[in-house]
């Protein structure tokens, strides 16, 4: 473990650093509910809303195992928002309702981002960035999104997004961690080479796997609900764990100036 | 009826079970305000600033924002004589068309914020319901016949919450955004994804555009029963080809064209 040294820019996970993320209950439902009475206004009855709820079920699941799978490459591609209704959720829907689901892709995911989690800010990060403007460290969001503009909302509706100086969401830029383009499209926005950059993420497989990939001068893993279920062994290991986004600031505060 | 639509008596048009729109030109009439443009390269100047990035001058991320769209003009212009067309990506916009040029940092930034920049580019033209538009979709849903948007756009979002805005969101069946599917119209394909997610074929739709070159070639290459062509008479080109099905003036006028053809119809 190398001594970590105060960085000129701070790159932050979303869910699990900056939000807790908690799953929602009957999410499948409402949604099924909802895309239920898109179809029968597109003029098709053939599903019910339990079948809709069920295979959202089940599209959900296969996309947890394709995201694990897509911690092995080097640099994996998010998935499209169309990919997700048409190839994980409605497959083996009759033509119209698949087509509709594809069409109003984007929609869907947004709304599904907003139905299935509940986010609440993580005690201490308006701290961390009192901590981290008083000493110049620029701060950036690095998260993997299906829809990146439901965390938008969020940051504005929070008024947390005008305290950040980028955002870089998966899905809008085309590439998701552990791709190492993640943390280099932060650093570059924010003119800081990635060896002078701490990346902070809340799991093994994708965060500390990127920050190594992207060669970045801090990988800091903060705790959260998941942190401990890996997916299968990673080798790599972060420079420093925190528990919270206080104990991030107490290790920034005491991080001493580059040489 | 009047005049414009003479051309073609209700008794010869079919019957719609969908009728498909364009946003702009057609449901959506929109007034400039060049001011927001100005507000927007002052906001990416701030941005830049913020991130640590080598400066832009304002004037300079004006310059480019014209210039990019200028470009983006021409190449959706050119495009148009291709049978599939793709939509440009929110990042290639900003990127490529706007930001080559900028330091690197500037141009990174704002490829990675290309997505509510780009909601922020459409807000210059700020959007009303057109006349008549209320009426015609009121008129669809009271005879069973479906409506649907087939727009291209560079960002369907802001289209999407224009009907939440509205209150016009539910009557549509359907909404095909050109970013969203990464085509763009004259593709036949965009008006086919909203046919088969109705379950019609396309010989029963009727689809309204508001130009020549993308919306009634669209039409045609879709092989729609009704191209209709939105547009003012003194706009109008005779020499144009492929020529619509119908000429209406505006959505009242389809409002009451549609009328007279359902009216025929239920007669017959």
């Amino acid at each position: 473990m190398t001594e970590l040294t105060r960085p000129g820019a701070l790159l932050l996970d979303f869910g699990g650093v900056v939000v807790a993320t908690t799953r929602k209950e009957n999410w499948r439902e409402v949604l099924g509910a909802h895309i239920h009475g898109m179809l029968v206004r597109a003029g098709c009855a053939e599903l019910t809303p339990e079948e809709i709820a069920s295979d959202i079920a089940a599209g959900a699941s296969a996309d947890s195992h394709w995201k694990d799978s897509m911690s092995r490459p080097y640099d994996p591609a998010e998935l499209t928002h169309r990919k997700f209704w048409r190839d994980f959720v409605a497959s083996d829907w009759p033509v119209a309702a698949r087509e509709l689901v594809s069409i109003e892709a984007t929609p869907l995911c947004k709304l599904m981002g907003e139905l299935r989690s509940g986010r609440d800010l993580r005690d201490g990060i308006e701290q961390l960035f009192d901590a981290a403007d008083e000493r110049g460290v620029r701060i950036g969001i690095v998260s993997n999104a299906l829809c990146g503009a439901v965390h938008r909302d969020w940051m504005d509706a929070n008024g947390l997004a005008k305290r950040v100086a980028v955002q870089v969401y998966s899905d809008e830029v085309g590439v998701r961690k552990p791709n190492p383009e993640m943390v280099w499209l932060g650093a570059r926005a924010l003119s800081v080479p990635p060896e002078q950059c701490w990346y902070v993420g809340d799991n093994f497989d994708r965060d500390v796997v990127c920050g190594r990939r992207a060669r970045a001068g801090g990988v800091i893993l903060m705790e959260a609900r998941s942190t401990y279920d890996r997916p299968y062994v990673v080798r790599d290991q972060p420079d420093a764990i925190v528990t919270d986004p206080h104990d991030l600031t107490r290790l920034l505060v005491q991080a001493p100036p580059r040489a | 009826m009047n005049s414009a639509a003479t051309a073609t008596s209700a008794a010869t048009l079919i019957r719609p079970k969908a009728v498909l729109l364009d946003h702009g030109g057609v449901v959506a009439r929109s007034t400039k305000r060049p001011e927001r443009v100005v507000d927007l390269a002052q906001r990416i100047h701030d941005m830049i600033i913020a991130a640590g990035g080598e400066e832009v001058p304002v004037y300079a991320i004006l310059r480019d924002i014209k210039a990019g769209r200028a470009a983006y003009k021409a190449w959706k212009n050119g495009n148009v004589r291709r049978m599939s067309p793709r939509e440009i990506r929110h990042r290639e916009l900003w990127e490529e068309f706007i930001a080559s040029d900028w330091p690197e940092a500037a141009r990174t930034l704002v490829g990675i914020e290309a997505t509510p920049l780009c909601r922020a580019l459409v807000s210059e033209s700020e959007k009303q319901l057109a006349p008549g538009m209320r009426d015609l979709f009121e008129l669809c849903e009271a005879n069973g016949v479906a409506t649907g948007l087939v727009s291209n756009t560079l960002i369907g979002a802001a289209n999407r919450e224009h009907a939440r805005n509205w209150g016009t969101e539910k009557y549509f069946a359907v909404q095909v955004h050109s970013d969203e599917v990464g085509r763009r119209k004259p593709d036949p394909e965009m008006i086919w994804l909203a046919t088969r997610s109705l379950g019609l074929d396309p010989i029963d739709v009727w689809y309204v555009g508001d130009n020549y070159d993308r919306d009634v070639l669209c039409g045609r290459r879709a092989g729609v029963g009704c191209a209709v062509l939105m547009r003012p008479a003194e706009k109008l080109d005779p020499e144009a080809d492929p020529q619509p099905d119908l000429i209406v003036e505006d959505g009242v006028e389809l409002h009451a064209v549609l009328r007279d053809v359902l009216a025929a119809a239920v007669v017959a």
